[in-house]
């Protein structure tokens, strides 16, 4: 049986977030949140091949303990298991130690076939987590992909967006792919799946499970530095006309 | 940009923009409405958009046929259709309880003229294609009911009010209510600019409280949760215009909406919020997102009986907004004492869509001095004496007033 895993991650709902004034990071506990859009139609483009071939879908998501949330929509949503990457010890991570994370897990799960991310975090906006832990593992990625086609035993066909191009490739397995909400549509949740997801056991691993250097992930091993974070100000210069007059004679 | 009016209206929802309107329509002087967001674009654009006729307090009945009356006045004036979707209604009852309530309803309706008739389960199924007849013991058929999307309504008395003179001001947050020797004297927005009038509207719906607190007046109301669910599209099963349905044994209502059906369901235990919480935009308030699910799976069991699959049935979208409940679930609209010169017209209770023009023209009536075409003392702000909305204790009491509410 094949293994697909999903990676989700926990993002602010609105762009009204706040800021760590030390670290210049989100607090990602202090806002409304959802998941990463471009997350849902990872898994939704997990659970559709799961239709046609016989595969595990294993949901995984790094995050603070409230990103269990994301985890119990993606066991609604039909995932198979779903396991929690958390720790004090990950907290601040940029792309690059959150992918010494995820791969650490992906080694932990043990054998797989694909890896499913959302295109980009609409919080952060980098698009690099993917293509990161594909080379971490050293395994073939396909970015901006625009659809799946066959999948044998060692191969999956694809085709992505080259600028106004598009490739078809056949890709070995195992191989990452990055997918966006251009890729489909999401099924509607229900009820029955809802109370399945309440009853399904999400494990936890920390930096000790994963056997990594607490040292090696987090906010001070991470190179990325962030130096300032500032809400661009829009104002608006607006002049009160009390008469067509008065508007004619501004705009003069 | 002018600094005096005869009226300011704090609120650009539903309730507001009634009242603006209704105030335009007896010329009733300069009149200005302000919001801190765009019109119609909070509470209002949340609604579930019944609008039924029927109810057993007379009052009411006016309140809704005015709102009618208005939708025809403003079709009229503007020249363009509100897209009245006039669908009718079945009421549903399975249970003796519900079956009096339902008795109660008919006779009101007969009383006040609103065609209605007791129809046969085979025309419940014709007229329902989606759901279970057999659970159905009797139902009461008004064919003149309808719904309105709340935002065009709303946003209907708005251009109105504006045609008959109204200066609308959006995004233009108000920071405090003036007062001076007893009575208001005007309001000062949020970047400090001052707008004085003698008449001050307080139509700020989940807000209202907030504006009236540093003038130590309560206003008897908290934001309560109202929620609805719209399934997946299936426009064999759920057809465009079909009937929207009050099912009192289920705590909940349905209507049509696009092909796809809309759920209203009532938890037992109502959620009622603390009006200093709330944040400028509904947008980035948490209405406690796992109600979605939390809810649905405690009332599910009571829908079940007409609606079989309700356990599977794809979920497209949730909506949750804040409904203003009062502890005795009837509005509050009318001067408030303390103040010469303040009035409030909130409180919706679920109600706003329905009777919002109603409750706009009681206020217009009210601060301009006609007599009034239904008893206000039935909506008086004060019929509570002194109460503090920010209590948690009183808030429970609005909450109730939800959970305990008879209708869908």
């Amino acid at each position: 049986m094949k293994r697909y895993i999903v990676f989700l991650k926990q993002v602010p709902q609105s762009t009204k977030v706040e800021l760590n004034p030390v670290t210049k990071t989100l607090k990602r506990s202090s806002a409304l949140s959802r998941t990463n859009p471009d997350d849902l139609y990872a898994l939704q483009m997990a659970l559709d091949l799961k239709r046609d071939t016989a595969a595990e879908v294993v949901a995984v998501s790094m995050g603070p303990a409230s990103a269990e949330t994301v985890l119990r929509e993606a066991l609604q949503r039909g995932a198979d298991r779903a396991i929690l990457l958390s720790s004090p010890a990950f907290a601040g991570s940029d792309t690059w130690c959150t992918s010494l994370v995820l791969a650490a897990a992906v080694h932990k799960i043990g054998a797989y076939d694909l890896l499913f991310f959302g295109k980009m975090a609409i919080d952060g906006d980098t698009a690099q987590v993917g293509p990161e832990v594909a080379g971490q593992l050293d395994i073939p990625q396909v970015t901006c992909l625009s659809a799946v086609g066959q999948l044998t035993e060692h191969t999956i066909s694809v085709s992505r967006k080259a600028g106004a191009y598009l490739q078809r490739m056949e890709i070995e397995l195992p191989c990452a792919v990055m997918v966006s909400r251009e890729n489909g549509e999401l099924d509607c949740m229900t009820l029955s799946g809802w109370r399945r997801a309440q009853r399904q056991e999400i494990l936890r691993w920390d930096e000790k499970d994963l056997g990594i250097d607490a040292s090696s992930v987090g906010l001070y091993a991470s190179p990325t530095r962030v130096v300032s974070t500032a809400v661009p100000v829009r104002k608006k210069e607006i002049n009160w006309c009390a008469d067509a007059a008065a508007f004619a004679e501004a705009i003069k | 940009m002018e600094k005096t009016y005869d009226v300011v209206i704090i609120g650009g929802g539903l309730l507001g923009c009634a009242t603006a309107y209704q105030l335009a329509k007896r010329k009733a002087g300069r009149i200005l409405l302000l919001d801190g967001n765009e019109i119609a674009s909070q509470a209002s654009a949340r609604a579930a958009c019944l609008l039924t006729r029927a109810r057993t307090k007379p009052a009411l009945m006016e309140l809704v046929q005015e709102t009618y009356d208005c939708i025809a006045e403003i079709e009229d004036l503007l020249g363009e259709s509100l897209e009245l979707q006039q669908c009718g209604s079945i009421t549903i009852a399975s249970s003796e309880t519900s079956l009096k309530g339902l008795e109660a309803l008919e006779e009101a309706a007969t009383r006040f003229g609103i065609p209605n008739e007791r129809i046969t389960k085979d025309k419940v199924k014709a007229l329902l294609p989606w759901i279970d007849a057999e659970a159905v013991d009797v139902a009461l058929y008004m064919p003149t009911d309808a719904f309105i999307d709340s935002a065009l309504l709303c946003s209907g008395y708005a251009k109105a009010a504006a045609r008959l003179g109204v200066t609308l001001r959006p995004n233009c947050k108000v920071k405090e209510i003036m007062v001076e020797g007893g009575r208001v004297c005007g309001v000062r927005l949020a970047d400090g600019e001052c707008i004085e009038a003698p008449v001050v509207v307080n139509a700020a719906g989940s807000w209202a409280n907030l504006l009236m607190r540093p003038l130590h007046v309560g206003l008897p109301f908290t934001p309560v949760r109202s929620h609805f669910w719209i399934t997946k599209i299936d426009k064999e099963r759920f057809p465009a215009g079909h009937p929207f349905t009050v099912i009192p044994d289920a705590r909940a209502f349905t209507r049509s909406d696009v092909g796809a059906l809309i759920i209203g369901l009532r938890e037992s235990r109502c959620q009622s919020f603390d009006p200093a919480t709330l944040t400028g935009q509904l947008e980035d308030f948490d209405f406690r997102k796992e109600a979605e699910w939390t809810v649905l799976d405690e009332c599910a069991p009571l829908l079940k009986p007409y609606l079989h699959d309700i356990d599977d049935l794809p979920i497209a979208h949730y909506m949750a907004g804040p409904s203003c409940y009062v502890p005795d679930a009837m509005f509050i609209i009318g001067p408030v004492q303390a103040y010469a010169g303040l009035f409030t017209v909130t409180g919706c209770c679920g109600g706003g869509v329905a009777a919002g023009g109603g409750m706009g023209r009681l206020a217009a009536e009210l601060i301009t001095g006609e007599t009034p075409f239904v008893n206000p003392a039935l909506f008086a702000p004060e019929r509570f004496g002194e109460v503090d909305p920010f209590s948690p204790e009183f808030q429970q009491r609005c909450a109730d007033a939800r959970s305990n509410k008879k209708g869908g």
